[in-house]
């Protein structure tokens, strides 16, 4: 897979940038400290991998870059904009133009057909569906999923559900894709598709990509790779992350 | 806008049988066809009664006590027709009278009547054919069906009637009237089976003589209005400008009072009883809906994800909640019209027809439709529903992305 498209860096501000997040959570036994002193600075078009182990915080860390979650403490810019302690409406509005999700288990809306499933994020962002109708079954597609678009998520495989992800998850032309473990529900060759194609839609569509897998070899086709440990952010063979 | 679509999708998933949707919507349809079908029962009772009452006593009624008979009664019915208001006056003569004939014997109530007067006050002509009510004279008598049918008597045939005051004047051994051989000359058949059952007309000529009333005089007069709903005013008007006493105008409000109100509270507290049902048929459809969100937790969180802000999120359980209140209350509706469509047949199954007519004295189950009923019930089940999905629409607009997903995963 040609990932060197997606290690350009442009001009434009970083599309995310935080500084030294934390996250931690109040549990019985005392404050559970899940993330510690994470920076991470991502410029636009920018591939970077994360792994860890199971329960290093990597979905929590994607969480909070998301701003589906808020940090304890830090600092954290989206296109260089200021998002902690804006209201939960602000930031659902933002996520809406700037970021798109890929979930490990697809969370496709089991009512909706895979049309009506990728026009929902382009509805929720603010577009008309009529005007965004030939954009979905383009991508739809690309994801090779043309003669399904009729069809509800019960009727698709597990592979076919996640291109229909894929494909929402770009309808709005994001600056960033946030995939939380996106091939983990599928066989290995079907992953390997899926990641193939992720890899070459972000790359066309110039979008800057951060995915969090426990594969350790799609987590090397990204130009950059992070790890996290003990809550906290590393370069693989190197020194905590740094812009 | 998406939460509508999402609320329609969510309410009637495509190609599945949507149980929540069913059962909800089936829940507040019974609630409302029970508060609809119990309004109007007991709505058209009291409007049943009341205009019976305005058909049978006019709409003010002056009275005076026996002992002081009203006369002249034709010149004082013209005086009142010129008051303002007062469309007619008819006088006529009231009592008691005992049927003689052998196997006959009983007590019922007679009303003399100057036809052509009260044919102007009340409904006569809606119960009687021209040519009965043009032909009828002193010799004659008109008999309710009902009392026609339990004497065994029809047209043509006689009867003798005695009056209270041949009652009396027997006991004080005064004897100055004979009782009344008559002639059946028609039957009326008004539906309200105690002026069916118990009453008869004569002339008020006959009625006087009858019940040894001087020339010229009536016990009553009885007035009908321009419009009805001015009796109460009217009533008090004539009180203090034309009646000296012992003679008082009575509004026919003030007719059957204590029945009326009888009526109206069973209705009021029969609508508190069905506000009760409704209620708590309400809370079920909140709990049903509140499950119903929680098992949305996870699309909760992808919506929020996707850039779905709160308010976006709430509009789609409280339309949801809207739909099933609306459906349940069009499909409710349409049960209890059907329901009252088919009442007769409801009472005969349920062989409450004699109820019907001890009770409520109709024969058939009267229908009045109250556009207010059908408003009230519209705003009671859309405010219950409304309020009761406010609770879990909150609660779903409240919830955290990162929270709903993890636990949903």
């Amino acid at each position: 897979m040609d990932t060197s498209a997606l290690d350009a860096s442009a001009a434009a501000p970083p599309v995310i940038q935080a500084t030294a997040l934390a996250k931690s959570f109040k549990t019985p036994q005392g404050l559970l400290q899940v993330l510690q002193d994470v920076s991470l600075t991502l410029n636009p078009c920018e591939f970077a991998s994360i792994r860890g182990e199971s329960g290093a915080g990597k979905t929590t860390l994607l969480q909070v870059l998301g701003g589906l979650d808020r940090p304890s403490s830090g600092e954290l810019l989206w296109n260089n904009e200021r998002i902690c302690g804006r209201s939960n409406a602000f930031l659902a509005r933002r996520r809406a133009r700037w970021l798109g999700f890929i979930f490990q288990s697809y969370h496709l809306i089991p009512e909706l057909t895979a049309r009506e499933n990728i026009l929902l994020a382009g509805s929720i962002a603010g577009s008309r569906s009529r005007e965004l109708a030939p954009a979905a079954d383009a991508l739809l597609e690309r994801v090779g999923l043309g003669g399904r678009a009729a069809h509800l998520p019960s009727r698709l495989s597990g592979g076919e559900c996640q291109r229909v992800a894929i494909a929402r998850a770009l309808l709005n032309k994001p600056r960033l894709i946030l995939a939380d473990e996106p091939t983990g529900n599928l066989d290995e060759r079907t992953g390997e598709e899926i990641m193939t194609l992720l890899l070459d839609i972000v790359r066309t569509e110039k979008t800057a990509l951060i995915l969090v897998t426990h594969n350790t070899t799609f987590a090397s086709l990204a130009p950059r790779r992070l790890i996290l440990r003990h809550g906290t952010l590393h370069e693989e063979n190197s020194s905590p992350a740094q812009s | 806008m998406w939460p509508f679509l999402l609320a329609r999708k969510q309410l009637f998933p495509p190609g599945r049988f949507p149980v929540f949707a069913f059962v909800s919507i089936l829940g507040v349809a019974f609630g409302v066809a029970a508060l609809l079908v119990v309004q109007t029962v007991m709505n058209s009772f009291g409007e049943e009664h009341r205009r019976r009452i305005r058909e049978s006593a006019g709409d003010i009624i002056i009275t005076v006590p026996p002992s002081n008979p009203l006369g002249p009664a034709a010149e004082i019915s013209d005086l009142l027709e010129r008051e303002e208001g007062v469309k007619a006056a008819a006088p006529y003569i009231e009592g008691a009278a005992v049927l003689l004939d052998e196997d006959r014997v009983g007590f019922y109530f007679v009303r003399g009547i100057d036809t052509a007067r009260e044919r102007r006050v009340t409904p006569l002509d809606q119960f009687l054919p021209a040519e009965v009510l043009n032909g009828f004279d002193d010799e004659h008598v008109i008999l309710g069906s009902l009392l026609a049918q339990k004497l065994g008597v029809g047209i043509g045939e006689r009867i003798t009637l005695s009056s209270s005051a041949h009652v009396l004047q027997a006991v004080e051994g005064n004897r100055r009237t004979l009782p009344k051989e008559l002639e059946v000359h028609g039957i009326f058949h008004t539906g309200f089976v105690e002026i069916d059952g118990r009453a008869m007309f004569t002339t008020l000529e006959t009625a006087r003589d009858m019940f040894a009333l001087p020339k010229n005089c009536a016990s009553s007069i009885h007035l009908k209005l321009h419009d009805h709903r001015r009796a109460d005013e009217i009533a008090a008007r004539l009180n203090a400008k034309l009646m000296l006493p012992p003679a008082r105008a009575k509004a026919w409000t003030d007719v059957r009072k204590e029945f009326l109100q009888a009526v109206e509270m069973e209705k009021q507290m029969l609508f508190f009883l069905m506000f009760i049902i409704t209620l708590v048929a309400s809370f079920s459809i909140g709990s049903t809906l509140f499950s119903h969100v929680v098992r949305r937790t996870r699309e909760i969180g992808l919506i929020s994800a996707l850039g779905g802000t709160p308010a976006r999120i709430l509009i789609v359980f409280l339309v949801q909640g809207v739909l099933v209140g609306a459906l349940g209350y069009g499909i409710g509706t349409t049960f209890a019209i059907l329901t009252l469509h088919f009442r007769q047949n409801i009472v005969a199954l349920l062989g409450a027809q004699d109820v019907m007519n001890k009770q409520y004295l109709f024969e058939k189950v009267p229908l009045h439709y109250n556009p207010a009923d059908f408003f009230a019930a519209a705003l009671l089940t859309l405010g219950l529903i409304t309020a009761v999905s406010l609770l879990p629409a909150i609660w779903a607009a409240r919830r955290k992305p990162s929270e709903a997903m993890r636990d949903a995963s």
